[in-house]
């Protein structure tokens, strides 16, 4: 099989803050082919959003860091561009589309002068050739009379046009990549569904790889060909996106599923995961969410669990696992 | 963009008949009786009961007050005690001087604040940036007429390079008026310098901090493009608004500068007038720079809304 | 044992150390103040003009005012500290005995702006129908650049050190003003004080109790940066002889004087025009540093 698409080993991305240095984003791989999406599931503080800036190359420098690890794109190591090459990828070969539609488009420039220039930047074309191509892709995104919508500002527009407005703009060059950083969280619910489905549509018309970072288990179930669970900056579990709704196996990920309402389950009570987070400056030496974590053993605090097979491109990190893997292939041994 | 401007030069109106007020009232707060301060204490009571009658002064106060607003609506801000003319064609008359130089020290102002606000912040805690803004808190800090006199005992005193005051029309000899209106400028700037420079960097920090900034880095634009047109138009919003105070500051200063420099402009006007207790003259003097600085705070709103399509488009276009 | 374990993980990764109590120099704010390295070389340099100010009989050997003809136009040195003017008066003296008056007349418009500030802006947000009045009347007393309005008032109050004080005042309050008003806007929609209303809390408990005391941050930076321009301001007034009359040193005044001399005892100009600089400064880096850690969205104002 030909190398995936991205493949990101042992990254690890550090601030320093007044009160000290922490690893927003530690040890973390994995891998996409073309046309795959993976969804990042983490809670707010995971790292799932550093992941994606670290690839695109957009942590803010000061104060964040890549202190470790490969980003391969493409057969090429990212962390070793030149910051030329990496601009020509951005916004041409890999795209991002943020949270925030109300900040993320600058407020001073039209909305087709904030379209324009990435194409002219990346496929050197005229003004001219540029605008015929944002008429076309503001289209493509479901935005109606797209010519009279170019001269207007974005404060003229809703939360979700703008929205797509951003997806526009991360399409305007045929990306090959997209990282979706919680694309739907600031909007309407209404309005969610809209943008989800415009994206699902547009990543099956592009044939492009999605990274899809969320907090939604329900967006993952919908959209992910697999998934990956981040907490505290950690990676916890992987797998494909059936597997991981049938043999969630990581404690934290168990909590995660229990905590989504079901409607088949009327009159079951959500359970909440107990405790918090704890300090990014302030780790256990062990597993991360032993604090929390009900199955929480004495060893769980002596070392951070490695990743531990369950089933082929299924892994988490908890030592509960340890031997589980054998047990379940010899039990599963003639249909494997 | 016409009905906001016309919105707004509605809005100054109570303001500007306040400024009047203020004005007018100056003269209520002189102690004793101003008729024998303008008659001159050598007067017989004859004479200061002429010089009462003849402004007015006999009258009660609203009467003075109409009086005084329909000599304003006329144009007659009075006579100069001193000088024995029209208050008005004297301020008129040293107004271009004033503002020339306070253009001289703005358009300084801007362009060498601007540029070291926005390296100090695109350099952010290196020696560049600590560098600047080192000189900008000496810059806010210095005493404008103090560093004037410094610059005259260095730049014309010992060596000799610029005159020590006076000024040249720079209609008539502009190069005459860049040696004659630099030092001045510079004393009158440098607080304003200081000032703008640390806004400008503080703002520029704020903006490049935005999630649109990112998004310009996303698209894979050069850092030039980033900086030069994405974070800089919005950086120059704060700055327009702030044009209006330094402006202001500028001829605050210029009563001290220009009688420190002997420069014939409105400042040193108000300050000979201050010793010898010329009222009109305080009085119109002061009336005229507000009502400058009200029209300039219109144009600065002006600016602001083009800089600021969300302004434009909120107040109808 | 799981038990153990979570209670051992929590006693490892505290979230926040359980609450103590803390002297008040143990207080946050207090520690990030003495950590802010501007707040702290502010501090050191008003220190400086402070005890310069207060102790100025004690550590100046001679009289601000003693006139001596032998001793004109000394200049800086180890009989003469700073030098001597035109009267043969010790500089080091009249710049001292300077310190305390600029301090006592920056002072002085501090508290004046505090009260009438607080005053005039907590009316203005709080009661709705007074706003609008009194910030067209802020705004008039803004439209004139601050000096010029101080010089009009003392020219017309006549000079002196207490006329510079009122007009400073009159002059700087319609800002402080507007900042208190600003805060109060914000605090007044706050939850607490809704209760406070709704429980039947008369106007004035209200603003004492509820309002005032959490817009306190912005209030007490910009009173340090007033403590600074009226500083300035009167200095600018001394210079032109508005404010505190001859032979009474001032900063401003001895300036003045000795700009007739400035060719050949430059001294007598460039020592308290660097005291003068010193302690704007200082204000300055206080209120910066103030600014930082009270209130970080602070901003200069604008408008």
């Amino acid at each position: 099989m030909s190398e995936p698409l991205l493949s990101v080993r042992n990254l690890k991305t550090v601030f320093k803050t007044e009160d000290g240095q922490f690893a927003a984003v530690d040890d973390v791989s994995f891998e996409l082919n073309e046309g795959e999406v993976i969804g990042i599931v983490g809670e707010s503080g995971s790292g799932k959003s550093v992941t994606a800036l670290s690839i695109m190359g957009l942590v803010p420098n000061p104060p964040g860091r890549i202190a470790g690890g490969e980003i391969r794109f493409e057969g090429r190591n990212l962390l070793e561009l030149p910051e030329r090459e990496m601009r020509r990828l951005r916004g041409g070969r890999m795209a991002m589309i943020f949270q925030e539609p109300m900040t993320s488009l600058n407020p001073v420039f039209t909305v087709g002068d904030q379209l324009f220039e990435g194409i002219i930047e990346h496929e050197g074309v005229g003004k001219r050739a540029a605008r015929d191509r944002a008429v076309e892709l503001l289209d493509k995104v479901g935005i109606a009379a797209p010519a009279e919508r170019l001269d207007q500002y974005p404060h003229q527009m809703s939360g979700g046009m703008r929205q797509r407005v951003m997806i526009a703009m991360a399409l305007a060059c045929n990306p090959k990549l997209l990282l979706a950083d919680e694309p739907t969280t600031a909007l309407d619910v209404t309005i969610q569904a809209q943008i989800l489905d415009l994206l699902r549509e547009l990543q099956e018309e592009f044939r492009m790889a999605v990274i899809m970072i969320t907090h939604n288990l329900g967006v993952v179930a919908e959209f992910a060909h697999k998934v990956m669970v981040m907490y505290c900056g950690r990676a916890v579990e992987t797998a494909p996106v059936g597997e991981l709704f049938e043999r969630p196996s990581h404690p934290y990920t168990q909590g995660l599923l229990r905590s989504i309402p079901h409607l088949d389950h009327e009159g079951a009570r959500l359970r909440t995961i107990k405790g918090t987070v704890p300090s990014p400056f302030a780790l256990p030496p062990g597993c991360r969410f032993a604090a929390r974590c009900e199955h929480a053993r004495p060893a769980c605090a002596e070392a951070e669990p490695p990743m531990i097979g369950v089933v082929p491109d299924h892994e988490a990190a908890c030592i509960r696992l340890t031997g589980y893997r054998h047990d379940l292939t010899r039990a599963t041994e003639p249909v494997a | 963009m016409g009905r906001y401007i016309v919105q707004r030069l509605l809005s100054s109106i109570p303001v500007i008949f306040l400024v009047t007020l203020i004005s007018f009232s100056l003269m209520q707060l002189v102690p004793g009786d101003p008729a024998i301060m303008v008659a001159g204490l050598q007067a017989t009571p004859d004479e200061v009961e002429r010089v009462r009658v003849q402004l007015g002064l006999d009258q009660p106060f609203h009467m003075q007050l109409l009086h005084w607003y329909g000599n304003l609506l006329q144009g007659d801000l009075g006579t100069s005690f001193l000088l024995g003319r029209d208050v008005l064609e004297v301020t008129l008359e040293r107004l271009p001087v004033s503002i020339s130089i306070a253009v001289y020290a703005l358009v300084m102002t801007l362009l060498v604040s601007i540029v070291a606000g926005i390296i100090a912040a695109l350099r952010q805690n290196s020696w560049v940036d600590q560098l600047v803004m080192t000189i900008a808190l000496i810059g806010v800090s210095l005493p404008n007429f103090w560093l004037g006199l410094m610059l005259i005992v260095l730049f014309s005193v010992h060596l000799g390079w610029l005159p020590t005051g006076g000024y040249v029309d720079f209609r008539e000899d502009f190069w005459g008026w860049l040696q004659a209106a630099t030092l001045p400028a510079v004393s009158l700037a440098m607080l304003q310098m200081g000032l703008l420079a640390r806004i400008t960097r503080s703002t520029m920090l704020e903006v490049l901090r935005q999630d649109y900034i990112r998004t310009a880095r996303a698209k894979g634009l050069s850092e030039r493009k980033v900086v030069g047109k994405h974070a800089l138009k919005n950086v120059m919003i704060p700055v327009v608004t702030v044009i209006g105070i330094i402006f202001s500051l500028l001829l605050s200063g210029s009563v001290v500068i220009e009688t420190i420099f002997s420069v014939p402009g409105i400042g040193s006007l108000l300050g000979s007038a201050i010793l010898r207790r010329d009222y009109p003259v305080i009085q119109g003097g002061l009336l005229l720079v507000a009502a400058m600085l009200l029209l300039l705070n219109l144009v600065v709103d002006v600016l602001y809304a083009y800089f600021d399509p969300r302004v434009r488009y909120r107040n109808g276009k | 044992m799981a038990n153990e374990i979570v209670g051992g993980a929590t006693a490892v990764a505290p979230a926040d150390p359980a609450p103590r109590r803390r002297s008040r120099w143990q207080s946050p704010v207090v520690r990030r103040l003495l950590r802010h390295r501007m707040f702290v070389s502010g501090a050191i340099l008003l220190l400086i003009v402070g005890l310069a100010a207060i102790f100025a009989d004690l550590l100046a050997p001679s009289d601000p005012l003693k006139i001596s003809i032998r001793t004109r136009f000394e200049p800086p040195g180890a009989e003469w500290l700073f030098g001597t003017d035109n009267f043969g008066r010790s500089q080091w003296s009249r710049v001292l005995y300077g310190a305390r008056l600029s301090l006592m007349i920056g002072l002085g418009v501090v508290i004046l702006n505090a009260v009438f500030g607080t005053l005039v802006g907590a009316l203005a947000g709080y009661f709705r129908s007074l706003d609008n009045l009194l910030m067209r009347i802020t705004d008039a007393f803004m439209a004139f650049p601050v000096i010029l309005l101080a010089i009009g008032i003392t020219a017309a109050l006549g000079p002196g050190s207490l006329n510079a004080v009122i007009a400073l005042a009159a002059v700087y309050t319609p800002r402080t003003a507007r900042i208190v008003r600003a805060s109060v806007l914000v605090v007044r929609e706050m939850e607490y004080v809704e209760a406070a209303r709704a429980m039947g809390a008369t106007h004035w408990r209200i603003i004492w109790h509820h309002i005032l005391p959490n817009c306190m941050a912005p209030l007490i930076v910009q009173l340090t940066f007033i403590f600074a321009y009226s500083v300035l301001s009167e200095a600018v007034l001394s210079f032109l002889g508005l404010g505190a009359q001859p032979p009474t040193p001032t900063w401003g005044n001895i300036i003045a004087e000795g700009r007739q001399y400035i060719r050949e005892a430059p001294w007598i100009t460039a020592i308290p025009g660097i005291a003068l600089a010193m302690t704007v400064m200082g204000l300055n880096l206080l209120g910066d540093g103030l600014r930082d850690v009270l209130d970080p969205r602070l901003k200069v104002q604008q408008g």
